[in-house]
């Protein structure tokens, strides 16, 4: 009897076959994600200025010696060389406004991969999503450059005023979206230069449709699967269609989806191999949650933007997705009892 | 507790080290996080329980052979908010200076899990003069806990120290707020977990020779 | 089974002795502590007059208690006012919730003794019919100065993010909001609790009742130069001081980093003192003029 249980014990640990030896290593995904988000940081270098460009350096040099000192007093192996936490370093400062002070990224960097990764157990064993919890931290900290350091892009028309450099959201919220159109002329000037990337906001989540770009050939890679961004950035749309607007269905769904983090979120940061679900019904669900999370804050909460709480409550919840929603042939046969 | 009794200094050191309340035994947290935003809060709520800690232990082990084992519980707690309530009173009446910085903090100590641990653990089983070094020690562990919190929350989130500025600026807003308490604690932890292996580590290059 | 009288008898003996001891105690100080307290208030009440050491009240400024009692009548609700007269005796007044007279009533209880909320308790229901229940609400403190009117100061509690905050509100005649004390709050030290500090509570001094009506908290950062004269106003001169209030004084308050929510209670509260108080204190103006009440206030 007691062999049998550990026999089972250990055939549950393999992985179905056919076991398919893979050219495909962390690394390669890692510096393709990297080239990946490298057209962005050269649009918004072209309509902040160079101040972008040093502010994302800064952020990756200092994620990548946090990672040497931290595996080095940890007792690690340095894995600096995969790219992990140059990909944190990018998306850090992808998630912070382009007018900041130039050592806040180093103060987030620490907090990154210092107290978010290794104090938890490294690559992999976060809980969290280290760029966005190094955001959350720095909101906490300097809630006055990280809410109001924005910088007016050029090439970007529009009605010089007090609002002049206030990000799309801000102005949504708390003027209402006749406002935006007031200030940018026409409905659709505002699509073309958003979705374009010509719009004040954080460094990197200007331009969708770069992002877009990007995510899409990591999909077509099949380095992430389709379900978390999809069932994101649906849920957004429907919700801020559906209660969006002053009266019901009256939103407008595609300046929501179009404006803050949703495109760098949807698919660089929810898509985050350690900190979401590992299955597609989880999956759907995770992006779904973050969607709607979002909206909520949005539309009720303090914060204009709500994409990175959104994300990092939903990471909480990642384990018990994966537990709650295992694919059949992980699970025990229906009726049996344990 | 087997082996030898300790001597009286020995006991306050062990309340200020090998059993800090914060930092080893993990006891009374949340005030440890809510309360520690400044040094003269962690000061002030220190010398708080330290009353307290001191008069509640010496009740107890005078008292400890009166006491039905089936009820002690109920009885700390009644002697706890015994003294808490006469210390609230005291104060309002006679110190009423002192009484306006440190009144809520006493009003709180009720619910402390230090000092019914302390009862239970050390005033219950022992005579009264151990008891009431245990009692200091324990008092001041405390005390020393939530000034070290205290003195790293206020000069890093409020550039400040006893109220007074010391640095230019606010350098991390951050460490005022309630999560930083967490980090402080757990940061402490590791600190004095840290000594801890330093020191084994030379007792066993000694035994080593 | 057999140590049940011993658990019994030795909980009773210690509750006995506790509750004597906490007695003991309680009995030892409580005159000590009411007193500390009086002083406190009376302290707290020149401070949100804007009286200092330097700068101390006139030795003619008197003030007046006004006491808002809720009656309930089987079948009816209204309210009553103790208002003190001129010859140092109070006289009670009930009026219905749309502020008109019901009935008048002399009281024999002096001012000093008013004070004390069971003495007005004992004057109240021997001139009130039996089966009127009445409770206490609110008062109303008024200072007057040879015969005028300066000051109104409301002791007022509201909901605040933890607890109920106390405040002590003291407004001009014309509802201008004179200054403002904060009696006892438990919020969290270093954030709701820098509610105390001046650079907060100094905010409202100086608000009129039309910009009261539309208070509300913004987000901002509080202005360095601002702060610098809600803490230090001694230290500057008054052209300053009015300059700079022009400046950033509007029908808003800075809310506290990191505690918005008991920055938006303090102001809220303090708008629902303001806007009931005016509404109420017309109403008790009117009566006393149409009643030819000899009041003091």
């Amino acid at each position: 009897m007691e062999k049998t249980t550990t026999f089972e014990n250990h055939l549950l640990t393999v992985s179905v076959s056919p076991h398919i030896k893979s050219p495909v290593t962390v690394e390669k995904i890692m510096w393709t994600v990297v080239a990946c988000l490298i057209p962005p940081l050269i649009m918004a270098t072209a309509i902040f200025g160079i101040r972008v460009l040093i502010i994302t350096l800064i952020s990756v040099i200092s994620c990548v010696l946090t990672e040497a000192i931290s595996e080095k007093a940890l007792g690690r192996p340095i894995t600096i060389k995969d790219g992990s936490a140059v990909i944190t370093g990018i998306l850090l400062a992808y998630v912070i406004p382009p007018g900041v002070p130039y050592y806040l990224p180093i103060l987030g960097a620490v907090m990154a991969i210092f107290v978010t990764k290794h104090l938890f157990g490294g690559l992999g064993a976060n809980i969290f999503n280290p760029a966005l919890i190094g955001r959350a931290f720095l909101m906490a900290t300097f809630p006055v450059a990280m809410t109001s350091a924005w910088i007016v892009p050029k090439y970007l028309k529009h009605s010089a005023d007090a609002l002049s450099s206030a990000t799309p959201l801000f102005i949504v919220k708390h003027y209402g979206i006749q406002a935006l159109i007031q200030k940018y002329g026409s409905l659709s000037y505002i699509y073309k230069n958003f979705f374009v990337g010509i719009r004040p906001g954080c460094i990197g989540e200007t331009s969708a449709f770069l992002l877009l770009l990007g995510g899409l050939y990591l999909i077509y890679k099949g380095y992430i699967k389709w379900y978390i961004p999809v069932s994101m950035i649906g849920t957004i749309a429907f919700l801020t269609w559906i209660f969006g607007g002053e009266h019901l269905f009256e939103g407008n769904p595609l300046v929501a989806i179009l404006s803050g983090g949703v495109m760098l979120g949807a698919f660089f940061m929810a898509t985050d191999y350690a900190t979401s679900p590992n299955y597609k019904t989880g999956q759907l669900i995770y992006g779904a949650g973050i969607g709607a999370l979002t909206v909520l804050i949005r539309l009720k909460g303090g914060y204009p933007e709500g994409v990175c709480y959104a994300i990092l409550l939903m990471n909480g919840f990642t384990p018990a997705l994966d537990s709650w929603f295992k694919p059949e042939r992980f699970a025990p046969p229906k009726g049996e009892k344990k | 507790m087997a082996g030898k009794p300790k001597s009286n200094f020995e006991l306050i050191l062990n309340g200020l080290f090998n059993e800090n309340p914060i930092f080893r035994l993990a006891l009374s947290m949340c005030p440890a996080v809510g309360i520690s935003t400044t040094l003269m809060n962690g000061f002030l709520l220190g010398l708080a329980v330290l009353f307290v800690q001191v008069a509640s232990s010496c009740t107890i082990s005078l008292l400890k052979n009166y006491i039905h084992p089936k009820i002690r519980i109920p009885t700390y707690t009644l002697v706890i908010a015994t003294w808490v309530t006469v210390i609230d009173l005291s104060l309002s009446a006679f110190f009423p200076t002192a009484y306006k910085a440190m009144g809520i903090f006493i009003r709180l100590i009720v619910t402390f899990s230090i000092i019914l641990m302390r009862l239970e653990v050390f005033a219950a089983k022992n005579p009264l003069i151990p008891s009431f070094w245990d009692g200091i020690g324990m008092g001041l562990g405390f005390m020393f806990g939530m000034m070290t919190l205290g003195f790293i929350r206020e000069l890093l989130g409020a550039g400040a120290l006893f109220g007074h500025q010391v640095l230019p600026v606010k350098p991390l807003l951050f460490f005022i707020l309630p999560v930083a308490g967490f980090f402080c604690v757990g940061f402490m932890m590791a600190v004095y977990n840290y000594v801890e292996f330093l020191f084994k580590k030379a007792k066993e290059k000694k035994m080593r020779g | 089974m057999k140590d049940f009288p011993r658990i019994i008898i030795g909980l009773t003996v210690a509750c006995i002795a506790s509750a004597f001891i906490m007695g003991v105690a309680f009995m030892l100080t409580i005159k000590a502590k009411k007193h500390n307290e009086y002083v406190e208030f009376k302290e707290a009440m020149y401070s949100a007059l804007g009286y200092t050491h330097e700068n101390p009240a006139p030795s003619t400024l008197q003030f007046h208690e006004v006491y808002r009692y809720i009656l309930n009548e089987p079948k009816k609700d209204y309210m009553g006012y103790m208002i003190p007269l001129k010859n140092g005796k109070y006289c009670f007044v009930a009026l219905n919730f749309d502020g008109n007279f019901l009935y008048k009533k002399d009281l024999n209880i002096s001012e000093e003794e008013a004070r004390e909320e069971s003495a007005r308790e004992k004057a109240l229901s021997a001139v009130l019919n039996p089966s009127v229940k009445f409770f206490y609400a609110n008062r109303i403190i008024i200072a007057v100065n040879n015969g005028k009117r300066v000051a109104y100061l409301l002791p007022r509690g509201f909901a605040g993010f933890k607890t109920t905050i106390k405040v002590l509100l003291a407004l001009e005649p014309d509802y201008t909001i004179k200054g403002l004390e904060i009696l006892e709050e438990e919020e969290d030290p270093g954030l709701g609790g820098e509610i105390e500090k001046n650079y907060f509570k100094n905010q409202f001094k100086g608000l009129t009742y039309k910009e009261i009506t539309q208070l509300k908290v913004i987000k901002e950062p509080l202005p360095e130069e601002y702060r610098r004269i809600l803490e230090q106003e001694r230290e500057f001169t008054e052209e300053q001081i009015k300059k700079i209030r022009e400046k950033y004084q509007d029908s808003h308050i800075y809310a506290l980093t990191g505690a918005t929510i008991t920055s938006t209670c303090v102001t809220n509260g303090i708008k629902n003192i303001v806007k009931k108080f005016a509404y109420r204190i017309k109403v008790l103006d009117k009566i006393i003029k149409d009643q030819h009440i000899n009041a003091v206030i």
